[in-house]
This record gives C-alpha cells, sequence and structure tokens, in this order.
C-alpha cells in the first residue's frame, strides 16, 4: 500500500516545497540536477556523491528517503549525477574525466543554483569519495559555499598504504571492544598483537586474513542500506528520473579518476580549508575509519569544527542516523 | 499446428477468398513468402491501431499505428514529468496469431527515431555565463514486445491489445539506455 501511495505522491509537493529539474550544460556533458525542498528558505544543501561511480539522484529515491525528508522543510537539498553516472548526457573522453574536469562541473552547477534561487547561504555536504571531491571543490573556490559536511569522509582511498594503516587500527580498535562472537574477536585481537610491531604493507602475504577480519566487521556491525520497496517503485515507476539507465551505466569513470588522484595528500590539504566543518563518521565504517576522521578534525584550519560519531554505522550512515546527520548539518546554517 | 484447428498464423492478413499463394511457373520456392507478403501488402487496406502508451508503464502517452501487412509505422509520444516529452518514429515487423476463442497473440520489432520535443530547463555554462539553452536530446531506438489482445468481430473495432515492450536507445552518455512500456489500445480496419 505504502509502495502504491509513493508512486502516486511522486512529483506532488506540498506548500512551500519544491521538487525542481533542470540540467546543466558544460563541456559537453549534460548534467541533470535534482532539487527538492524548501527553496523559499534562501538555504540550499548541495550533495556530493560517493563513488564517483555513485548515482546521485538515484541514491536519493532509495537510500536518502528520511533524511531527504528530515531536511527538507528547512532548506533545499540539491542532488546532481556526475559526467558519467545516472542519467548524465553529452558527449565527453575519457581522458576528460579529471578531478579538475568534476570540480569545474560542480562550479558550473552552482552558478545556476545562484541564477535559479539566489540562496542566502550554501552548504557543500560529500560522502565517501564525495568529501575529497568536495575538499576539492573548496580548495579551488574557497568562498563560494558557507560551511562543509563530509561524511564517511575517504581521504586516504587514493593512498593504498595510508588506507591500510588507517584499516588496520580501526580492526584492532573495533576488536577490542567487542565482546560476544568471542572465538571471533580473540583471533583478531590475537592477530593484531602479532602485527602490533611490524603492521600490514602493501606488500604483505597475509592481507587476505586482514580483508577477511574487516569482511567480518562489516558484516556483523557496518550495516549496509537495504532497498524498500516503496522506494524502488517510486525511484522505477513515479520518478522523474530513468533509474534503469543508471543501473546501465558501466563505470567508466573511476578508474581515471582515481589515477589523477594518486599521491594527493588530501589529509595534509585539508589545512587549506576554513570555513565551518561538521564530519560525521560512522562507528563501525572500515572503509574511512573513524581514526581518520578524527585526524582530519585535527588538520582543518576552521575554528568552527566538530566531529559527529554515529554509534551503529558504517560506510552508510544515511539510513541509520538520518535524524542526527540533518540536524548536524542544519548547525552550519 | 492447434488441434482446434483455430490458428490461422499469418493467412489472419489475407483477405479471404481473394488472395491466394503464387503459383507462377519459374518463381523460386525461396520467393514464395516475399511474393505473399507483397500481395497481402496490396490487398488487404491498412489496418489502423491508437493505443495508451506508458513509458515505464505511468508515464503517459499515446501511438498511432498503421499496419501493411506485416510491416508497421508507428509514431507516438510520451510524457516524462519535470524531465522531458518524447516523440517518435519507427517501423518493422509484426506478426499476429488469432487462437480459439478469438484470442489473439504476436510478437513485433521496431527501430526508428527518438527525440525530445520538450526537456527540463538547460542552462548552459560557457566561461563562467550561464544562459538558458535548448535542451533534450535524439537517439536512434530499438523496440521489441509481445501483443497479446483479441479479436471482436462483432464489435465496431477489430480487436483490442496490450503490447509490453523493451527499447533500446542509442547513444546514451555511456552506450545504451533501456525503456520499458506497454500500449494498450485498440485496432480498426484491417484483415481479419
Amino acid at each position: 500500500m505504502r509502495a502504491l501511495a509513493l508512486l502516486f505522491l511522486v512529483g506532488c509537493a506540498g506548500d512551500g516545497q519544491i521538487r525542481d529539474q533542470f540540467n546543466v550544460e558544460i563541456d559537453g556533458a549534460v548534467l541533470p540536477v535534482s532539487v527538492r525542498g524548501n527553496a523559499d528558505s534562501g538555504k540550499l544543501v548541495v550533495f556530493e556523491s560517493g563513488g564517483p561511480s555513485g548515482p546521485g539522484i538515484a541514491e536519493r529515491a532509495v537510500d536518502y528517503v528520511v533524511f531527504d525528508e528530515s531536511l527538507s522543510d528547512e532548506v533545499a537539498i540539491v542532488m546532481y549525477d556526475r559526467r558519467g553516472t545516472g542519467n548524465a548526457l553529452g558527449d565527453y573522453r575519457d581522458d576528460t574525466l579529471t578531478m579538475d574536469r568534476l570540480v569545474e562541473d560542480l562550479r558550473a552547477i552552482s552558478r545556476v543554483l545562484d541564477e535559479r534561487y539566489n540562496p542566502q547561504t550554501k552548504i557543500l555536504a560529500g560522502h565517501s569519495f564525495g568529501a575529497l571531491s568536495s575538499q576539492r571543490y573548496l580548495m579551488a573556490h574557497p568562498d563560494d559555499f558557507d560551511g562543509w559536511a563530509p561524511i564517511a569522509p575517504a581521504w586516504t582511498v587514493q593512498d593504498q598504504q595510508m588506507q591500510l594503516d588507517y584499516r588496520f587500527d580501526f580492526l584492532c580498535r573495533v576488536a577490542d571492544e567487542q565482546e560476544g562472537d568471542a572465538a571471533l574477536w580473540e583471533d583478531m585481537r590475537s592477530w593484531c598483537a602479532e602485527n602490533a610491531d611490524d603492521p600490514p604493507t602493501v606488500d604483505s602475504k597475509d592481507l587476505d586474513t586482514m580483508y577477511d577480519f574487516l569482511n567480518e566487521i562489516d558484516d556483523r556491525l557496518g550495516a549496509w542500506p537495504t532497498m524498500e520497496p516503496g522506494g524502488l517503485v517510486g525511484a522505477l515507476f513515479g520518478s522523474h528520473y530513468n533509474f534503469i539507465d543508471t543501473q546501465m551505466r558501466p563505470n567508466r569513470i573511476s578508474d581515471p579518476v582515481w589515477a589523477d588522484l594518486k599521491g594527493m595528500d588530501a589529509l595534509g590539504e585539508l589545512a587549506e580549508i576554513d570555513i565551518p566543518t561538521r564530519i560525521i563518521t560512522g562507528r563501525y565504517d572500515d572503509v574511512a575509519p573513524t581514526e581518520l576522521a578524527v585526524d582530519g578534525l585535527e588538520a582543518l584550519s576552521s575554528e568552527d569544527a566538530a566531529l559527529v560519531e554515529i554509534d551503529d554505522a558504517g560506510h552508510y550512515p544515511f539510513h541509520i542516523a538520518p535524524f542526527r546527520i540533518a540536524k548536524t548539518i542544519l548547525e552550519l546554517f | 499446428m492447434d488441434p482446434c484447428g483455430e490458428v490461422v498464423g499469418i493467412r489472419e492478413y489475407v483477405p479471404r477468398g481473394e488472395v491466394t499463394l503464387p503459383t507462377a511457373p519459374g518463381v523460386p520456392s525461396s520467393m514464395t513468402p516475399l511474393l505473399f507478403l507483397s500481395a497481402v501488402a496490396l490487398a488487404a487496406p491498412p489496418e489502423l491501431s491508437v493505443a495508451y502508451h506508458g513509458d515505464f508503464i505511468t508515464h503517459p502517452g499515446a501511438s498511432a499505428r498503421t499496419a501493411f501487412g506485416a510491416l508497421e509505422v508507428q509514431t507516438g509520444t510520451w510524457w516524462h514529468p519535470k524531465n522531458q516529452t518524447v516523440a517518435y518514429l519507427r517501423t518493422g515487423p509484426a506478426f499476429r496469431f488469432t487462437g480459439p476463442r478469438n484470442g489473439t497473440w504476436g510478437g513485433f520489432a521496431h527501430v526508428g527515431v527518438l527525440g525530445a520535443l520538450w526537456a527540463a530547463p538547460t542552462y548552459r555554462v560557457d566561461a563562467g555565463d550561464v544562459r538558458r539553452g535548448p535542451g533534450g536530446d535524439a537517439w536512434i531506438n530499438g523496440v521489441a514486445g509481445l501483443e497479446l489482445g483479441r479479436h471482436t468481430p462483432d464489435a465496431p473495432i477489430d480487436g483490442w491489445f496490450v503490447r509490453p515492450q523493451m527499447g533500446a536507445r542509442f547513444p546514451t552518455f555511456h552506450g545504451m539506455g533501456l525503456d520499458l512500456a506497454v500500449e494498450i489500445g485498440v485496432r480498426f480496419g484491417g484483415a481479419s
């Protein structure tokens, strides 16, 4: 019944609410942009999705439903599809897919948002890779946004050794905290003790053991989002969006973008960020561990910066604590 | 062969008593089907169909189709709210069988072109300058589907049908896009 109601209600909007969609054409690409919520408030939250192949607008219809609704009375939320993802159209060559290109795409979208809505305040939020791309954006255009909310920030994924170091610390911390399933956690604790003085490196031969342990943690503690039938039906049949096209697209964006980011010192460059910032991290996020978020907080130059840890969340905290995340973002306005 | 003797296959398009298979001497047997279809196309008045065309079922539209024997030509449009309004023209072969109690079933395969008559507002950003520009896109598409329905000999219409179908659009940003759709309509005229 809920699915049927969603089917007919999607596309309708209450008083003061908009469900807007437009395209931005920039350097050969046509990027769909979806804006929902209270645009009259003069407050926009622009969302950078993960990936970089994460389809922004499609995620909104499935993973972010409650989060979206919990913010939409106060602000308008902007999601878009990067070139190479979702329903984005146009012509491009793979060698144009650099981080600078993605940054300038967002710059174009931001200009259009200024022209179309004339917002008083804009906050930039980003999940996972989106935290990395939004950081690059703020470094290139430091005056465009008034606040920043990196969520499950993947600041080390371009550096495999640094990523291993943080994941090792994460694994051993989580193993120490656990009481149930004693044999598994005890195995992890023993393995951590054996490797404490000589943590795994990218050349280690026993990395499989570490990844097996990380997978066990992810399975038990890092709850992934589930597709609710209502959201899926609404996305398929009632959205302003071709959901199937999104799923059909091969991922041609990740490799060139990751290659472009190799060697980037994201943590070190956080010192260039001085706008109000709220870092949001899941306690059981093995991709972007809390340990990394803590170091990120210390690296920021901003005097108004804070870290919010979601107790039960992994790398996808939106379905676990949508209201907590919404409240944290609203603090930035 | 249907044991009830009701399956008439391609003969559905043949005005009874007017067309017979060519038997002229010197005609290779491999040519017989082509001559047969040509004869049907010339002898039968064109069939016309009108239908609701629902892209993803719920994006409403309309279609009109005519058939010259086994060859169909179809045009239509659908409205994807806040995204685009699409028009298309396509053609291709189709077949329909009539089974027991006037039930019909068949299939079709079309190729054609799609174009966006209207698209969501599109802003072109060039060197920091923001301008409204034309939106929309154009594609080549191929569509294949099934037909289920009923022949209605005693009604003003020749029959009704439901056509679930899957279309593929080229090029999209990364290759191919898919459109699920269904047509629900009625058929007039033509040979039955």
